[in-house]
């Protein structure tokens, strides 16, 4: 790896924990990114050949140094408290205390105060500090416009001082759905590529912080359940029906499990928990032969009730073909309208096409899964697919 | 952190000074403007009450040529009704007062920073 490829992947994990970081010691907005941006420059200047030997506390270090200089330089009067805060050496580089940092400024971003559309593509570049130009087409935005409108949210945080912190019960409930969902995603971004130890630390964060909201519960629940099954998938990619459940990690699954039981307590059921529930499902299907797969089935009817996502259409498409056989999910396929090509549509294709004996399609459906494939061991997966049908 | 109040009104709100009820109406806003200076949050003689849009007369210039307009800048459904200053650390504590005025409820109240003092 070269040097310019670590500090990218530290960029990864690192750039929102350090920018949280500065916001969390009361400096301007406009100005800590400026701060952390140069201390991830002077870092692949300075990174040459050995890392420090704990890269995020160097990268805290160099950005509190630069956020105060650029005080000095543009401020009138210098903030007394807040220098003799940064430069006090005993301070704490506890990384623990990262993960409630970086909550606050996933909920910064969905305060009311800033427009709904904007609250998104916020989140993903203050908390992952991915650029206006890489977010534009997921938005559906030119990126100068997208990113005129990012700055305009900036500068309405440091005039209008809307500060970083954790909002009263009551808004905080409304304003959990957003960060749970970026939690999510932050978890997805991450599942195949790096370890998602930093979602992780934020769902176990989120569920302290909301005192155990169900919601909460559900997706950390759902999050161990899909981590106590990562070591089995890190190599090869098997579909879930065909993994051997020795594989996975039992103290995680018992902690899930108590968790989702700890949310069903509340009888409040909601997305997170559903997914979770439907993981559970699986997890004791494997082991157990039971629940069937009929249940299964009916708990992502509940769940496309309130999440009628595509994934979790097909999902229940996957589980309709093992509880009523491929003519009956081959039905609930053809009302799926996709708008852009998607990996999992394809691969739910093939697999009912090859229930219901027809070769030709599933071949073109597994064609098409191994050409979305962005990994290589996906691909690999497809491929072999791709073979089989071939040469029954 | 200085926020200004701004207080809009609708024709309803603004006919409630000259009707029955007017009494229950300005008692509402003494009310509120005593609970902004007994929390300390009021910035004292920053702020003023306004006479209905009908009372304002607007006026603009283009290329020096002066144009007058009887009434205010524009008409919309709710003007221009008063304002305060208040002083409190937070976006979220001026949005905490703004919700308790008496007009919030058919009007609106905007929430404005104020420029910093520039000594």
């Amino acid at each position: 790896m070269t040097a310019s490829e670590r500090v990218d992947l530290i960029f990864r994990e690192s750039y929102g924990k350090v920018l949280a970081h500065l916001l969390a010691r009361g400096f301007d907005l406009l100005r800590s990114e400026d701060a952390v941006s140069a201390a991830f420059a002077a870092a692949l200047t300075l990174w040459n050949d050995a890392l420090p030997p704990n890269p995020e506390a160097w990268l805290c270090r160099v950005a509190l140094h630069r956020v105060i200089d650029i005080e000095r330089r543009e401020w009138r009067i210098t903030p007394l408290e807040s220098l003799a805060e940064a430069a006090d050496p005993t301070e704490p580089e506890d990384p623990t205390m990262f993960p409630d940092e970086r909550l606050r400024l996933f909920f910064l971003c969905t305060h009311p105060a800033i427009a709904p559309e904007i609250q998104t593509p916020l989140m993903l570049q203050l908390v992952l500090g991915i650029s206006a130009e890489s977010m534009s087409e997921l938005f559906l935005m030119p990126a100068a416009t997208l990113g005129q409108r990012l700055v305009r949210a900036k500068r309405k945080i440091r005039d209008a001082q809307i500060l970083p912190e954790l909002p009263n019960p009551e808004e905080f409930q409304q304003r959990l759905p957003s960060v749970l969902q970026a939690i999510y995603g932050l978890y997805s971004r991450d599942w195949g590529t790096t370890e998602p130890t930093e979602a992780m630390d934020l769902a176990r964060s989120l569920v302290i912080a909301s005192e155990g909201d169900p919601e909460a519960m559900g997706l950390f629940a759902l999050l161990l359940f899909c981590e106590s099954r990562r070591a089995v998938v890190r190599d090869v990619y098997v579909p879930l029906s065909q993994q051997d459940p020795s594989g996975w990690a039992p103290e995680m699954i018992k902690s899930a499990e108590q968790l989702l039981q700890a949310a069903a307590a509340h009888k409040s059921p909601g997305r997170f928990q559903l997914e979770a529930a439907i993981q559970s499902a699986h997890v004791q299907r494997a082991f157990t032969g039971l629940p069937s797969y009929v249940q299964i089935a009916r708990l992502y009817e509940a769940l496309i009730a309130v999440a009628p996502t595509t994934s979790n259409r097909l999902g229940h498409v996957a589980a309709t073909l093992e509880a009523n056989g491929p003519e009956a999910a081959h039905a609930l396929l053809t009302k799926i309208q996709l708008t852009e090509p998607y990996l999992p549509y394809e691969a739910v294709c093939a697999h009912v096409a090859l229930r219901l004996n027809d070769l030709e399609a599933a071949r073109k459906h597994a064609e098409a899964a191994r050409a979305l494939s962005k990994d290589t061991k996906t691909a690999a997966y497809w491929a072999e697919m791709i073979q089989t049908i071939q040469n029954p | 952190m200085k926020y200004g109040l701004i207080f809009y009104e609708t024709s309803a709100q603004f006919s409630e000074r000259e009707s029955e009820s007017a009494g229950q109406y300005w008692g509402a806003w003494s009310a509120y403007i005593d609970q902004l200076d007994d929390a300390g949050v009021l910035v004292r003689g920053a702020g003023a009450g306004l006479q209905v849009p009908g009372s304002a007369t607007t006026l603009r210039a283009t290329a020096g040529e002066l144009t007058i307009q009887d009434g205010p800048v524009a008409d919309t459904k709710e003007q221009l009704a008063g304002l305060v200053v208040i002083n409190v650390p937070s976006l979220d504590e001026a949005m905490t007062w703004a919700k308790l005025a008496p007009c919030t409820e058919g009007g609106a109240v905007e929430v404005r920073p104020i420029l910093p003092d520039p000594s």
